[in-house]
């Protein structure tokens, strides 16, 4: 194991202990971060130690003081609710003059019925621009992905000249924490990471799943 | 830039069967629906009392607090846009509340560590029965500063991710992560120290 490993396993394992773990417990992390715990957690007796620390802190939640009445409260509280603000008021009028069966509404839908039937037409017509489309979400089939955190001053440019040159593409992030998660073929994956890892700017790249043995 | 794991770009909010039910009773208390505002309130009340409990010790005006809170659900239902979740949009509002009422009253739960019973153990690693265990646990928080208190309490307690702290506390969420970090670290002195006072 070199320095620059050393590094990286210090930086994961600041980023796990400060900020992450109490998220973690609560399963509330976004899911590349979750991960990012969870493989840190099998081999960091540490955090392990922090994680049950806190386990702890949460099973002794106080208990909120028995004289707190619900029905005590709410009977003070129903004599103030017959006070609606005008926009509650507005709304509630709509919706009752939606239910309304009067003949001017149902003008008024027949009206907004042809309208949208006129917008349908205009949108059936047949386009005449074949390229292909691609939306941000489509999944690529079979993907790996990896992920990969920066030196906080690295520019937008060189985290973009990176990831080209890893042959990768960016499917997620940054995350809070400021990892990004990368999606390559799973059989690319490998060179990819080998040459994400040469790169002075990354601080962290490995699999999103779980890394196998060396 | 908070991106999903779809990966699609577009912030997501994952809506658990409760949140939805809750949506669905907001929906129906801005049409005016005085049972579906029963329902919202004695779900939240538990809630917002063991929350607003953390905050002050007064019982009346923990009420007060929560039925200023649902007073404003009742009539601002309306304008609730689900861009968050429900119990996010009750719980901002009740920690505004609160700091007001707290502020008013003069009134907060902060203790002097020194003046704390020095006949417990502050370390929650040891053997306690649960009931101790809260009141340990219970007055080791009541020694952070208010902002500390309230990030551990949510986080621990309510279950609530990092953006959602910040969305009811109205602050960065660095700011939440650092807050909880120092609390940690607070607890950690605070119940190290009540464990060496013990005989």
């Amino acid at each position: 194991m070199n320095g620059h490993v050393v590094n990286l396993d210090l930086q994961t394992h600041r980023t796990v202990q400060e900020d992450l773990l109490p998220w973690f417990l609560s399963g509330t992390l976004h899911p590349a971060d979750q991960e990012l715990v969870r493989q840190h957690l099998q081999t960091c007796t540490q955090c392990q130690a922090d994680l049950e620390w806190q386990r702890r802190l949460r099973a002794g939640e106080p208990e909120a003081d028995p004289a707190l009445d619900a029905e005590r409260a709410y009977a003070r509280l129903l004599p103030q609710l017959d006070v609606r603000t005008p926009g509650a008021t507005l709304a509630g009028w709509w919706r009752r003059a939606l239910e309304d069966n009067s003949a001017w509404l149902r003008w008024t839908a027949g009206a907004q019925f042809a309208a949208l039937a006129v917008l349908a037409l205009l949108l059936v017509r047949p386009a005449h621009d074949d390229a292909p489309y691609r939306t941000l979400g489509a999944t690529v089939h079979a993907e790996g992905q990896l992920v990969v955190m920066f030196k906080p001053d690295t520019s937008e440019r060189e985290l973009r000249r990176i990831v080209q040159a890893s042959g990768t593409r960016l499917v997620d992030g940054p995350t809070v924490t400021g990892a990004y998660v990368l999606g390559i073929a799973p059989q690319q994956a490998p060179l990819a990471l080998a040459r994400l890892r040469t790169e002075t700017a990354v601080t962290l790249a490995q699999p999103l799943a779980a890394e196998g043995p060396p | 830039m908070q991106v999903t794991s779809s990966g699609a770009g577009i912030p997501v909010i994952h809506v658990s069967p409760a949140d939805a039910n809750d949506a669905r009773l907001v929906g129906r208390v801005a049409d005016g629906d005085r049972q579906a505002f029963d329902l919202l309130y004695r779900g939240y009340f538990p809630r917002l009392t063991r929350f607003l409990n953390r905050m002050t010790r007064s019982v009346p005006l923990i009420e007060e607090i929560v039925n200023d809170t649902m007073l404003v659900v009742w009539q601002k239902a309306h304008r609730y846009n689900a861009d968050s979740k429900v119990s996010t949009w009750v719980f901002a509002i009740a920690y505004r509340k609160a700091c007001k009422g707290i502020k008013m009253a003069d009134d907060p739960v902060d203790s002097d560590p020194d003046q704390r019973e020095a006949d417990v153990s502050y370390e929650p690693d040891n053997e306690l029965d649960r009931s101790q265990l809260r009141r340990v646990v219970g007055d080791a928080l009541a020694a952070l500063p208010l902002e500390q208190r309230t990030v551990v309490h949510l986080a621990y307690h309510h279950d609530m991710a990092y953006a959602d702290i910040a969305d009811i506390m109205d602050c960065p969420v660095n700011t939440v992560k650092t807050r909880m970090f120092h609390a940690r670290r607070r607890l950690k002195l605070l119940l190290a120290d009540q464990q060496e006072d013990q005989p």
